[in-house]
């Protein structure tokens, strides 16, 4: 249930990598959102668009190289120690890798009351088995897995006790940062299912990072598109979907495959011409405009703003 | 409607009764673990097939024990019997006697004593100082890691034998010593590898995730980091014994290991060398001693890398 | 148009330390030449290991392709073949697309070698014919300045333009079959819209045949004449396109179908899931392999494996006119035999009770 209050607040966000003496790789390049209280919001883009980056750097992961990230109005990346723990009890992360984002060596029980300890949770032994073995249940998995290892379990099951980690600090924020891409689709149907049931008990802010447009649409209320740094629309999912205003939404929307032959036969794809530029290089004004199809002159010179054209709907395009 | 035709007996055999198309009651969530093997386990059975790895844990099983009950010898290793020198091997003296008459399979028992423990416990220190070295220089990166990696080159480009020999002739080592300057000179190998493993965890999700829960530098270190290299420590120091156990041989073998009586098995190498023409026995009984442990040593060494490695990755 | 390949009964196998893991467990299928048959299934179904036999890329050991097992290349079982004719056979009458071209390329050879190097294998040509060919396959691909990029290394070149050179490489010993094995995987939306797009105009120009290996439906119903269903090494279900998409059978191809969300959909919906994992290939269960995890499963579907049923046509409006294939839709399935008093079970309404 979205609510009107701003949780996060991302101000001119850039991040930039230094490759070596002569390349800077510009990953997140001045971008600006709101995230209200209680929404999941969406971003999708393709490879080179910064999304993970974006991503990470707003919950404090990375540092930043300008700009503000506001977290309840408190700025993420000038927390002292005492902050900065207690802001890991609210803002949890879900990764992508289920084989590499947990400790190959522990039990599963450890895994998930790691939080709790660290956090001095559950006073007692016994409260801190009761409480993971509710996680346990909550996420889908049984009592007795509390005691294996990692390895012992399929890849969606690995996910779910990542998901149980990140919920046994109580958090009201969860960044999951392609949390299905490395699973199976039957698989990935089962982990949606449970993050959107989880979010609706616990009344969770979510960002949802994803590169499949499909699952990002069907589990946002809300979707950022993002290429190559800049954040190039941004509305409600359905809105989006029904009404793509930027050249690249729209382009990535018609190149999406439909697993409906009637539809795949009739529908006119959108090509663009040409490769995503690099990072390291973005062309000169719009990021977009060496492959847009209706690039003006003034395209080429000055970078566009993400403003409101229509109501709740932000485009960065001066085509609107 | 049509009905669906059967294309073909795929060759079942079984009885239809009135239950066969009954619905299967389901129980709610039940999700099974997929059970793969452990990752001890692997490591046994991919040893197991190794048969060589078999053979070699085998023979160092059986010499450490050797060593071990030495004591169960009915004689006395230092005990010189001047009637009885060089005798050839017997039922009495199974490896014969060396040039004063002693019993030259118990000699060879205790010495190994000597090899071994120097060789293992220069490795531990040696293991020890290369592990806090390198992941320190790992975790922190920076100029701390610049410093003590020039640190680790400095250490490493000095001639190590060479100081040891100038260290030893100048002050006649005991074990103790021994095993403290091995211990000083072998860490490197182990800084490197710690500090390699450790600049590649420390990048892992589940460090992030963990880092991300508020865990301190301490509970990273010890909690994440150092459980996941100790496959490659483990490796590591088992290579590590066994250059110490030849770096010791031939130290003694020079005369500048530990002193007599005491004798390593380089020491008694360096006895031998007299006799080789008379009793060349006595050079080769503690030479197959040595040759087989470190042997030993480097194939389980490699037969442990081998089945560890792909493990590790996923 | 005649059958190019007919895979009959193939079990494939491997000797590992932990068992012998059956991938494939007897499938049989027909390929007409000049189509696109797309294998679907998840990862672990055996898709992979079947495409691998097709192009004898099956070590022996640890793999094991059981007796029994036909490979029909215009009749002739290609199993038996002796290496050299397996050498004669890959790159000219049959190639392979991987799904990492970054790994499946020569890092150390620029691209003009690595294409003419499959030319100057499969026809004596002079090495000017075969420079000459192989800006004509980079053409054929689509690839800007094919001369150019003759002299590029492929890590001088992005992921889209890595995955043409690829098949142009392939297809430059002018095979009859491609096989593409998870070609769009690995690449962006727009990239894989682009190299699909690709694939089907050179079937449309050379008239190539091919086997798509893939997880994706969406993908599938762009390029795909015919599909076969694989799961856990068995053929669920195989038929046309519309059949498939529009008249499955089998539960566990609407399951699939079902798991990725429509666009169409309402937000936030609980999606159609699979409970439960793929069984293990070690010690695969009696039955059905899809028993365990079937809302639909009934005692017999755990004690026997189903025989494949012929599905009667759909008289429905996708039904194509006199279709040029005379291939059944088949499924393997209890739901279908005679007895079971489910052989009208519609999936959909069933779910929503």
């Amino acid at each position: 249930m979205k609510t009107e209050k701003v949780i996060l607040e991302v101000k001119n966000l850039k991040k930039y990598f230094r490759i070596d003496s002569r390349h800077v790789l510009k990953a997140v390049d001045n971008v600006s959102f709101q995230i209200y209280e209680g929404e999941t919001l969406g971003i999708v883009g393709e490879s080179g668009c910064g999304k993970t980056t974006c991503g990470r750097t707003c919950i404090g992961v990375y540092d930043k190289t300008e700009g503000q990230v506001l977290y309840r109005g408190q700025d993420v990346h000038q927390m002292n120690k005492t902050q900065k723990k207690e802001f890991t009890k609210q803002v949890q992360m879900i990764f992508q890798d289920p084989y590499s984002s947990l400790d190959p060596r522990k039990k599963v029980h450890d895994i998930i009351a790691e939080g709790m300890r660290i956090h001095h949770l559950a006073d007692t032994g016994a409260q801190e088995i009761e409480a993971v073995q509710e996680l346990l249940r909550q996420v889908g998995l049984n009592a007795e897995h509390a005691s294996r290892y990692v390895h012992e379990f399929s890849g969606g099951q690995r996910q779910r006790i990542g998901i149980a980690r990140a919920l046994a600090v109580n958090p009201e924020f969860l960044l999951c940062d392609e949390p299905i891409s490395a699973l199976d689709v039957s698989v990935q149907a089962q982990i949606v299912n449970l993050l959107v049931r989880l979010q609706k008990e616990r009344g969770l802010t979510s960002m949802f990072i994803a590169h499949d447009l499909s699952m990002v649409k069907h589990i946002s209320d809300r979707v950022g598109v993002m290429y190559l740094g800049n954040m190039v629309e941004l509305a409600a999912s359905r809105e989006l979907y029904r009404n793509p205003l930027h050249p690249y939404t729209q382009a990535l929307l018609s190149a999406i495959p439909i697993p409906n032959p009637e539809i795949e036969k009739n529908r006119k794809q959108i090509h663009l011409a040409g490769e995503i530029p690099s990072p390291m290089n973005p062309p000169k004004g719009c990021h977009f405009c060496n492959r847009c199809s209706r690039a003006q002159d003034r395209c080429g010179q000055e970078a566009p703003v993400l403003r409101e054209v229509e109501p709740q709907h932000f485009v960065a395009c001066h085509l609107q | 409607m049509q009905l669906p035709t059967q294309e073909s007996d795929r060759g079942w055999t079984g009885t239809m009764d009135k239950n066969s198309f009954l619905r299967v009651q389901k129980e709610e969530n039940k999700i099974s673990a997929n059970y793969e093997r452990g990752l001890f386990k692997d490591v046994l059975i991919s040893l197991r097939e190794n048969k060589l790895a078999m053979c070699c844990s085998v023979i160092l099983l059986l010499i450490l024990l050797a060593a071990v009950l030495a004591p169960l010898s009915p004689y006395d290793p230092d005990k010189q019997e001047l009637t009885n020198q060089l005798a050839r091997p017997s039922a009495e003296h199974w490896f014969g006697t060396d040039e004063l008459g002693r019993d030259y399979f118990t000699r060879a028992l205790y010495g190994g004593r000597i090899s071994l423990s120097v060789g293992f416990l220069s490795m531990v220190l040696s293991t020890a100082i290369g592990t806090v070295i390198g992941t320190v220089s790992g975790y922190m990166g920076g100029r701390t890691d610049a410093f003590l990696m020039r640190f680790t080159d400095i250490f490493m480009s000095v001639p190590s034998f060479l100081l040891m020999v100038v260290i030893n002739s100048l002050f006649p080592p005991k074990v103790w010593s021994m095993i403290v300057i091995l211990g000083l000179f072998e860490w490197c190998q182990i800084a490197r590898i710690t500090r390699a493993e450790t600049l590649s965890l420390k990048e892992r999700d589940f460090v992030l995730a963990s880092k991300h829960l508020g865990a301190s530098h301490r509970q990273l270190i010890f909690g994440h980091i150092i459980p996941n290299m100790s496959s490659s420590i483990i490796v590591a120091g088992s290579l590590a014994v066994a250059r110490a156990i030849l770096t010791e041989s031939a130290l003694s073998f020079m005369g500048l290991g530990v002193q007599l009586p005491k004798a390593s098995w380089g020491t008694m190498l360096q006895g031998a060398q007299v006799y080789i023409m008379d009793m060349p026995t006595l050079a080769i009984f503690p030479g197959i001693f040595i040759v087989l442990t470190v042997f030993s040593f480097n194939i389980l060494g490699d037969a442990l890398r081998n089945a560890l490695e792909p493990k590790m990755i996923k | 148009m005649g059958t190019i390949l007919e895979v009959k009964d193939l079990k494939v196998s491997y000797h590992t330390y932990a068992g012998e893991v059956q991938s494939v467990r007897g499938i049989s299928f027909r390929v007409e030449e000049g189509e696109t048959v797309a294998i679907v299934g998840e990862s672990g179904c055996g898709k992979s290991v079947t495409a691998k036999t097709v192009m004898g890329l099956i070590s022996t050991p640890p793999g094991e392709i059981k007796s029994g097992s036909q490979v029909l290349y215009f009749g002739e079982n290609i199993l038996k073949q002796s290496e050299k004719e397996w050498e004669s056979y890959r790159g000219a009458k049959c190639s392979m697309i991987f799904q990492d071209a970054l790994t499946s390329l020569n890092p150390t050879m620029n691209i003009g070698k690595q294409i003419m190097e499959n030319i100057l294998n499969h026809s004596k040509v002079t090495k000017e014919e075969a420079r000459r060919q192989a800006v004509e396959m980079l053409d054929l691909v689509k690839i800007p300045d094919p001369a150019l990029c003759l002299k590029k290394y492929p890590h001088e070149l992005s992921g889209g333009m890595r995955q043409r050179v690829m098949i142009a490489i392939a297809l430059s010993g002018k095979p009859k079959i491609l096989i593409a094995d998870e070609p769009t995987t690995a690449l962006d939306v727009t990239i894989q819209a682009q190299i699909i797009d690709l694939m089907k105009d050179i079937q449309k120009k050379l008239g190539t045949t091919i086997i798509l290996i893939t997880h994706d439906l969406g993908v599938v119903a762009g390029i795909a004449d015919k599909v076969v269903v694989m799961y856990s090494g068995k053929i669920m279900e195989k038929g046309d396109l519309n059949q498939i998409f529009y008249g499955h059978r089998h539960p566990y191809t609407w399951a699939l179908l079902n798991a990725a969300p429509s666009l169409e959909l309402e937000n936030k919906q609980q999606l159609v899931s699979i409970e439960g994992t793929p069984p293990d290939l070690i010690d695969p269960p009696a039955g059905c392999p899809f028993a365990a995890r079937c809302k639909y499963c009934m005692n017999i579907c755990t004690k026997t494996e189903p025989p494949e049923y012929i599905m009667p046509a759909e008289a429905g409006r996708f039904q194509e006119e006199g279709g040029s294939h005379e291939e059944e839709h088949r499924t393997a399935c209890w739901l279908y035999h005679p007895d079971s008093g489910y052989q009208d079970i519609e999936f959909d309404r069933e779910a929503k009770i």
